[in-house]
């Protein structure tokens, strides 16, 4: 058989497989959730390829992070350029391949990892686990963060071929998931994701018993190797406690780390007890009863940082430089618009309808 | 014709007593027969004399609790969704919907103006609670302790008993056992 007839034997297979794969691909993406409305955590991760410019700051954790420090506000305050890729519940492994992953697309002066999420020391939820990874572009980062956060029913094979997964959601499909087939909104702005509503704390629930206070030895493997990372890349490594009051930070975590930080020369800052200092007032500056801070509650805490950050390691003021200015000046609009946007929800409704970047939806 | 009068009183009053300690006792049988078809066992939990437990259906029990004081959401940890915690006086109930049901999920003894069924109370010496516990005829409820965390298992529902480094209560928990604890 010659060569001719052999490609003429073996075309329709293949064209025949490449219209299979093109047909998975398609019906994959289409029954993946787009998270444009409701959950908009979801759509977090994949956002972050998006940014034009490189960032001196690099934050990763759980809603602790992105709720609670707005990188706008660090630019404004400090000139500081600063990006949170934080996903709902992003267990240490999760920000450890996030990290990793980010270190492919730039070299941060500042990796600052929020230690909330270190009560968790094994795979938590497959939901969550999704809206963590589905959004990651595929490199050895994904796949490692895919082994490492697998629940015992997961299949790996699914986080790379969703159509897998997501089949049953076929019935469900609505207008959303055909509008955003191919497109999607921005829900942050540098991975700050904006609430303008208030639900002052009034009463927190008593404290729960824990049976064991004692942190896993797999999230301290985890630190380890952020650490690591950190120091192969030239980054510091910045501890922080979020000043969320809610779910409780216990004082043996407190200890556990702050014992970690001082032997590892790493810096610790536990947000908790400078809620004065900061100016944090619980009855107007949170969003949920003391869980996550609201816009207000979240410049304050950023315009702290901002200042900590510039005096203690000299962060550069970028202000200045013309092409940072520009990336930044067209964020803090967007910022403006999605403020102004919910401030109008809340007069219209007495409550946030709906608040992505999106101008369909603002 | 009196002594037949006293007699027949006596009788009846015996026949009355004999019929009252039968029906008790049926009735005790059936609530013991209840109480076994519980998953929480002896592990229940009484307050204003609604009795309830751990896993027990949230809606009929807190119809019968009456309007809680308030309300507090937050993400839950160990279910999907959130956790709905309602402040009661001296008690605080946790619930959570597991398909499409709530289900009481956590109690927790907020004051010392609530006891356990078996009379533990915060503020108590650890000591005298476990003798409290002690009398518990159960088989199959396990206790562990862990720094001051004593932890009595039945089924999948965890009474925790927190004291602190002189032995006093300072806290008194049901959960229900998921797969993190």
């Amino acid at each position: 058989m010659t060569t001719k007839q052999k490609i003429k034997a073996w075309l329709p297979l293949l064209l025949c497989l490449l219209v299979l794969a093109a047909c998975v691909w398609f019906l994959g993406r289409l029954t993946q959730p787009k998270y444009m409305s409701g959950v908009l955590e979801g759509a977090m991760t994949a956002e972050y390829y998006e940014e034009k410019t490189p960032h001196d700051v690099i934050f990763i954790g759980d809603c602790e992070v992105y709720e609670n420090f707005s990188p706008v506000t660090m630019w404004r305050e400090a000139g500081i350029t600063s990006y949170i890729r934080g996903t709902a519940q992003q267990l240490i492994w999760q920000s450890y391949y996030l990290l990793e992953d980010a270190f492919r697309y730039e070299s941060p002066k500042i990796v600052v990892y929020n230690v909330q999420a270190m009560k968790y020391s094994e795979p938590q939820s497959e939901a969550y686990n999704r809206m963590a990874l589905d959004g990651m572009r595929l490199s050895s980062s994904k796949l490692g963060a895919i082994r490492a956060s697998m629940t015992e029913d997961e299949e790996w094979l699914s986080y790379l071929i969703p159509l897998l997964r997501y089949h049953s959601r076929w019935q469900e499909l609505t207008q959303e998931d055909w509008d955003y087939l191919f497109k999607r909104d921005k829900v942050t702005v540098a991975g700050y994701l904006m609430r303008a509503d208030v639900k002052p704390m009034k009463r927190l629930p008593s404290v729960p018993i824990l049976a064991d206070t004692d942190i896993g030895q797999s999230c301290w493997d985890y630190l380890g190797k952020i650490q690591a990372l950190c120091e192969q890349h030239g980054a510091r490594l910045v501890l922080i406690k979020s000043p969320s009051i809610w779910p409780h930070w216990y004082d043996e975590w407190e200890e556990q780390i702050s014992s970690y930080a001082a032997e590892h020369g790493l810096d610790y800052i536990n947000f908790l007890p400078l809620q004065e200092e900061i100016g944090i007032d619980f009855t107007t500056d949170t969003y949920d009863a003391g869980l996550h801070l609201n816009i207000y509650g979240a410049e304050k805490a950023s315009a702290y940082f901002a200042r900590l950050l510039s005096e203690r390691y000299g962060l550069t003021d970028h202000r200045d430089d013309a092409v940072l200015s520009a990336d930044w000046d067209a964020k803090c609009a967007q910022y403006d618009a999605l403020l102004a946007a919910q401030l109008q929800e809340l007069e219209e409704y007495g409550y946030l309808k709906s608040w992505t970047l999106g101008n369909d939806r603002t | 014709m009196k002594k037949i009068l006293a007699l027949l009183v006596a009788f009846t009053l015996l026949t009355l007593c004999f019929c009252g300690t039968a029906f008790a006792a049926d009735e005790a049988e059936t609530e013991a027969e209840e109480e076994e078809e519980t998953v929480y066992g002896p592990l229940g939990f009484s307050y204003h004399d609604v009795d309830f437990g751990i896993l027990d259906e949230a809606e009929p029990i807190m119809e019968e609790l009456g309007e809680a004081d308030d309300l507090f959401v937050s993400a839950s940890c160990a279910y999907q969704g959130d956790d709905y915690i309602y402040y009661y006086d001296g008690i605080e109930l946790t619930t959570n919907e597991i398909d499409g049901v709530f289900y009481i999920t956590g109690i927790v003894i907020a004051d010392d103006t609530i006891k356990t069924p078996q009379g533990v109370t915060i503020g108590m010496d650890i000591n005298d609670a476990l003798k409290l516990m002690d009398e518990i005829e159960e088989e199959e409820l396990t206790v562990e302790e862990n720094r001051g965390v004593y932890s009595f298992q039945y089924g999948p529902v965890l009474l925790m008993i927190k004291a602190d480094s002189n032995g006093e209560i300072t806290a008194i928990q049901y959960t229900a056992v998921t797969e993190d604890d």
